[in-house]
């Protein structure tokens, strides 16, 4: 994508304007991702927030040949991963109660979704954590089952096999609950 | 409500979250500061290498060609040394080259015929090109009307489009002049480099030009065969150092005359244009700002790289399905490609004023999938025209079956080019209807449909013309999803007349003025994406005014048995 390999380009070059065309263009992504992976608003905030700063400090040493997408997803993945490491007593899956009441506690609304983006994103939260993130990044951060399975260290069969039970599943948990 | 088969397209379309406006400057903040701080304890940053990127830029490669005969003068000593006293004379050149503020050069061309007189009295490749290596300014205005003004030092490129009559801003791919020179002397160095691998012959001897006393070099290109031999000359003014024209020509190896002819002339003024109206532009010119899209030749390359990238092997087929009662199939084209053999099939499913009757019949048997459609396809049942071509990689050979049903006599047997199986996909309809052609020179707009799409828009307005009928002057919307291979996901059509970008109505003269046809407008839409095995995106659904087509494609096919055999084809 030539906007994207002119983007980095400039980005590495030093400019203000790439880069918030590069938070412009993904942060919607970034953060749906986030979303998804951890199912709490001010967690994935913080993911989102460290992996753009982060981002913006590493124009000196940036050096990306494949999608801007991609990297900025993976780094979306490794972060959550590590607030869920960090977090190890906290549930992964916190249920809708909980995911209600941290939003009730805020004057305002800090993320914008339907509801049945909050009923996909529940059901999600409940896959185990592995089919989740292939899900994810498959549908949402358009990377290749390639691509995942390096991210996982995992064959591309096993993969493969993960985001079909995980598809499954989430099945069986929607069923009659959101509208094709 | 329920959600079985399509979780996957659920999750795709409706699991989205947005920041909310606090979040979104919060976060915006904390990034551009981190970017500040970065910036402030880190030392400048060497520029990463762009030369791939610039030379993929038609426009900087006319640029880069302007100054070869340059590179010619001044790389005539470091190739070859043979020329006694080119030292001293390279040197002085260098220094001469080195300090001029501005350089401006008129290129003109002419092809010619056997008799050695001009063909036409323009040619398209007639340039006026200003160089600033100070203010890092390029600007061309070419033979079209178009101009291009690159500014290097602010990353911006200001296109004007004689058509639309509008300046749209662009970014330039990069922020040094073509071939990443930032004076005149490494800009020569690159060039030098380019002229390597063409080889020749240089001589160097005094002489006159225009009644000047000059220098002149001229170089003669090795003779490739299938090619024709170049002689340039560069004549230097002695007093200054400085060329003062170029003259190449081509000359046919087979008879010796020169088949065209390229001029270019030199002057060196204090003083270039301040920006892209200071040549010859009213400064109330409509501008369109397309920021930080790169211009739009740039992202046609990209686009067109998308359109050929074929598949080497594959079936495809395309069914037209009629916006009527009963939602009838109209045609189907299948599509058969393995390496260079293809085969082609069109087949017509209705003999004229038996729609629907006919459709009833065949519709169960058609299905909706692509081994029914293929099966039902190989038994030629449809009830119109068919026609069936194979390319066996050597000769072409057609069937065609007229409307009364009856295979007449018609096979031919053409001798053809060789195709390959880029040339088999650009000639498919998937090509053309993902990655249409947008033949003319178009303009990138930011309107409300591509920014809420995340879209790039192109605009191409088109002259009105006549034929064998009118045709009204049209606008083109062309909308290219970047997130989907570029596929052109949305396209616009509109015939307006009068056309503000046709004023002149000459064309038109003559014209019975009932017979000009009524204004128009169609949209074409892209529906649904799908995925090849390799990731990537084609068009599945397109809806036109009238019909959609569905395209269903398998790249991993086993061909039916001796479908690429002519002996095969209906009689």
């Amino acid at each position: 994508m030539i906007e994207d390999e002119l983007l980095k380009w400039r980005f590495k070059c030093g400019s203000r304007e790439a880069l918030s065309r590069i938070y412009e263009k993904y942060l919607n992504n970034l953060l749906t991702l986030a979303m998804a992976l951890l199912n709490d608003t001010g967690a994935a905030e913080d993911v989102v927030h460290d992996v753009f700063v982060s981002f913006a400090k590493s124009a000196g040493s940036f050096k990306l040949r494949g999608s801007l997408k991609s990297y900025l997803g993976t780094c979306v993945i490794n972060r959550a991963r590590d607030r869920m490491r960090k977090n190890q007593r906290q549930s992964t899956r916190p249920d809708k109660k909980d995911l209600k009441s941290s939003e009730e506690n805020e004057p305002d609304q800090m993320v914008i979704c339907s509801e049945e983006s909050k009923q996909l994103n529940d059901a999600i939260a409940q896959l185990p954590g592995r089919q989740r993130e292939v899900i994810i990044l498959r549908l949402k951060g358009e990377m290749k089952f390639k691509e995942i399975a390096r991210l996982q260290s995992a064959s591309i069969s096993t993969i493969q096999g993960r985001y079909r039970y995980g598809l499954d599943k989430l099945r069986s948990l929607l069923d009659g609950e959101v509208e094709k | 409500m329920k959600l079985t088969n399509d979780i996957e397209k659920t999750i795709w379309k409706k699991l989205n979250f947005a920041a909310s406006a606090e979040m979104r400057e919060r976060i915006l903040t904390d990034v551009i500061n981190a970017q500040e701080d970065s910036r402030k304890t880190k030392s400048a940053l060497a520029g990463p290498n762009i030369r791939s990127i610039i030379m993929k830029s038609p426009i900087i490669k006319l640029a880069a060609a302007a100054v070869i005969i340059i590179a010619v003068l001044i790389g005539i000593h470091p190739f070859n040394g043979s020329i006694n006293g080119t030292t001293a004379a390279y040197a002085k050149v260098k220094d001469a080259v080195k300090n001029v503020p501005w350089m401006h050069i008129n290129y003109t061309g002419h092809i010619l015929d056997e008799m050695g007189n001009k063909k036409f009295e323009k040619d398209r490749t007639d340039t006026e090109i200003w160089y600033s290596f100070k203010s890092q300014i390029v600007i061309q205005r070419y033979y079209s009307g178009l101009i291009t003004y690159s500014d290097y030092a602010n990353q911006e490129v200001h296109t004007y489009n004689p058509v639309s009559k509008r300046i749209v801003i662009t970014a330039l791919s990069s922020d040094k002049l073509p071939l990443e020179a930032n004076t005149p002397w490494s800009w020569l160095e690159r060039n030098i480099q380019r002229m390597m691998p063409f080889g020749g012959e240089v001589t160097r001897k005094t002489g006159q030009y225009d009644g000047q006393e000059v220098e002149i070099y001229e170089i003669v290109s090795a003779v490739k065969p299938g090619m024709a031999a170049i002689r340039g000359r560069i004549y230097v003014d002695m007093a200054t150092s400085l060329p003062i024209a170029e003259e190449r020509k081509y000359i046919n190896t087979k008879t010796g005359k020169p088949q065209r002819v390229e001029k270019g002339t030199f002057d060196y003024p204090e003083q270039g244009p301040d920006d892209i109206y200071a040549i010859g532009l009213p400064r109330d010119i409509p501008t369109v700002n397309s920021l930080p899209l790169p211009s739009w030749w740039d992202i046609k390359q990209v686009y067109q790289s998308h359109r050929r990238k074929a598949p080497e092997k594959y079936i495809a087929i395309v069914t037209s399905e009629l916006s009527i009662l009963g939602k009838p199939i109209e045609s189907v084209d299948i599509f058969y490609a393995d390496g260079v053999r293809s085969r082609e099939e069109r087949h017509h499913m209705f003999r004229p004023g038996y729609v629907g009757v006919q459709w009833r019949q065949q519709a169960a048997e058609f299905g909706n999938t692509f081994d029914s459609i293929l099966k039902w396809s190989q038994a030629c049942k449809a009830h119109g025209q068919i026609s069936i071509s194979i390319y066996d990689g050597n000769y072409y050979y057609n069937s065609r079956r007229d409307d009364d049903g009856i295979w007449k006599t018609t096979k031919q047997i053409i001798e053809g080019r060789k195709w390959t199986a880029s040339d088999f996909w650009n000639s498919c309809h998937i090509a053309d209807i993902g990655w249409p052609e947008i033949r003319g020179y178009a303009d990138l707009l930011k309107d409300d449909y591509a920014r809420q799409n995340d879209l790039i828009c192109v605009e191409e307005l088109l002259k009105g013309w006549r034929r064998q009928g009118i045709v009204l002057p049209q606008r083109k919307r062309y909308y290219l999803n970047p997130q989907r291979d570029y596929i052109c996901q949305r396209v616009e059509i509109e015939s307006v007349y009068p056309a503000p970008w046709q004023e002149d109505d000459s064309w038109l003269e003559g014209v019975d003025p009932t017979s000009i046809p009524n204004e128009y407008s169609s949209t074409i839409e892209v529906t649904e994406f799908s995925q090849f095995q390799t990731g990537r995106w084609y068009p599945r659904k397109i809806k036109e005014p009238g019909r959609t087509k569905t395209v269903y494609l398998e790249t991993d096919p086993e061909f039916p048995e001796g479908i690429f055999d002519p002996n095969n084809l209906p009689k």
